[in-house]
């Protein structure tokens, strides 16, 4: 194992609290919906995108059709698409066949931490820094559902309280870290502030309206 | 659902998903739709983890909440912060803030 791997581990390791706790709610949810345990545990690693997740198994449970129960799930995971985009730029050198295989566990946090590691003038190999992350934090949520299905609504409240919280605060302290000039200020503030309304708004859709608006905004402001 | 309808349903969502997650790093003209627009996916970038972030304290699934829970997560966060700027220390003052938080919600919850 490289040590860019390591590296990736480690940085992936900060997340992996909120990782194991989303995914006992994946877990219980999928309880709730009636999926054999078996397809719970596929779902998390063939879809592996918890709010996907909960939309399917809410829309299963409402007897919606199957095509729409996989149409909100495709859906909904759009916003993988501008991730992929973004890190294309950071694995321009890595063979297609191996990306072919490792971009199945972009996610938002795979993406985010690599995205954060690429700004820091450290000679790292991006893509085996994003294998460390995707490993870790693949390993908590398969972990994590798994518990879910068996402890189903047991969780002691404290515990689940305080491992939601590894993923906001971990983003945070990388925001303060690596903001730098008053574009990437902007974009901050706007993430930040339009996030909400527009997920009471638009729910599930709010962070990527917010986050594609800020990025409009700003680049048109810097022309 | 039947378990049969399950399989195909996660198949189904995990194919669509997986061609998003995909498509842009095996697809040349798209690897140059990156390349091309770098300024604004770094903003898009900022954007959703500072929107992950107000999500987080802010939220509960799609509902505004602002009760002793949100209260504590601020504090925890700037804990964190505050533990941050001096010692710049990231995965200790992740530790610290997120422990922090539920000390208060032991004491306080």
């Amino acid at each position: 194992m490289s040590e860019d791997v390591k590296r990736g581990l480690k940085a992936g390791s900060a997340i992996a609290p909120t990782f194991v706790a989303i995914f006992i709610g994946v877990g219980i949810a999928a309880e709730v919906a009636d999926l054999p345990p078996l397809a719970a545990l596929l779902s998390s690693a063939a879809v592996f995108a918890a709010p996907a997740q909960f939309a399917m198994f809410d829309m299963a449970m409402q007897d919606h059709a199957m095509l729409q129960v996989i149409s909100v799930g495709v859906l909904v995971n759009l916003r993988f698409f501008v991730m992929s985009l973004t890190l294309t730029n950071f694995f321009a050198t890595v063979p297609r066949r191996r990306i072919a295989y490792w971009a199945q566990f972009v996610s938002a946090s795979s993406y985010l931490v690599t995205f954060f590691q690429s700004r820091r003038n450290q000679p790292v190999d991006l893509f085996d820094f994003y294998r460390g992350v995707v490993l870790m934090t693949f390993t908590a949520a398969m972990v994590g559902t798994a518990i879910g299905i068996v402890i189903g609504a047991g969780l002691p409240a404290l515990l689940a309280f305080g491992a939601t919280l590894f993923l906001p605060v971990y983003f945070s302290l990388l925001l303060v870290g690596e903001t730098r000039g008053r574009h990437e200020v902007a974009a901050v503030t706007i993430g930040l502030l339009f996030t909400p309304p527009l997920e009471m708004w638009v729910p599930g859709w709010g962070l990527f309206i917010a986050a594609i608006g800020a990025g409009v905004i700003v680049t048109a402001a810097k022309r | 659902m039947t378990d049969l309808q399950w399989f195909i349903a996660i198949g189904g969502a995990a194919a669509g998903t997986y061609v998003l997650r995909a498509a842009p790093f095996l697809w040349t003209p798209l690897r140059d739709v990156g390349r091309r627009y770098v300024d604004f996916l770094t903003y898009v970038s900022f954007a959703i983890a500072a929107g992950i972030v107000s999500k987080a304290l802010l939220l509960d699934g799609n509902q505004l909440v602002l009760g002793t829970d949100t209260y504590i997560k601020f504090a925890g966060l700037g804990v964190a912060l505050a533990f941050y700027r001096r010692i710049r220390n990231i995965p200790l003052a992740l530790f610290v803030g997120a422990g922090s938080a539920v000390l208060m919600r032991w004491l306080f919850g």
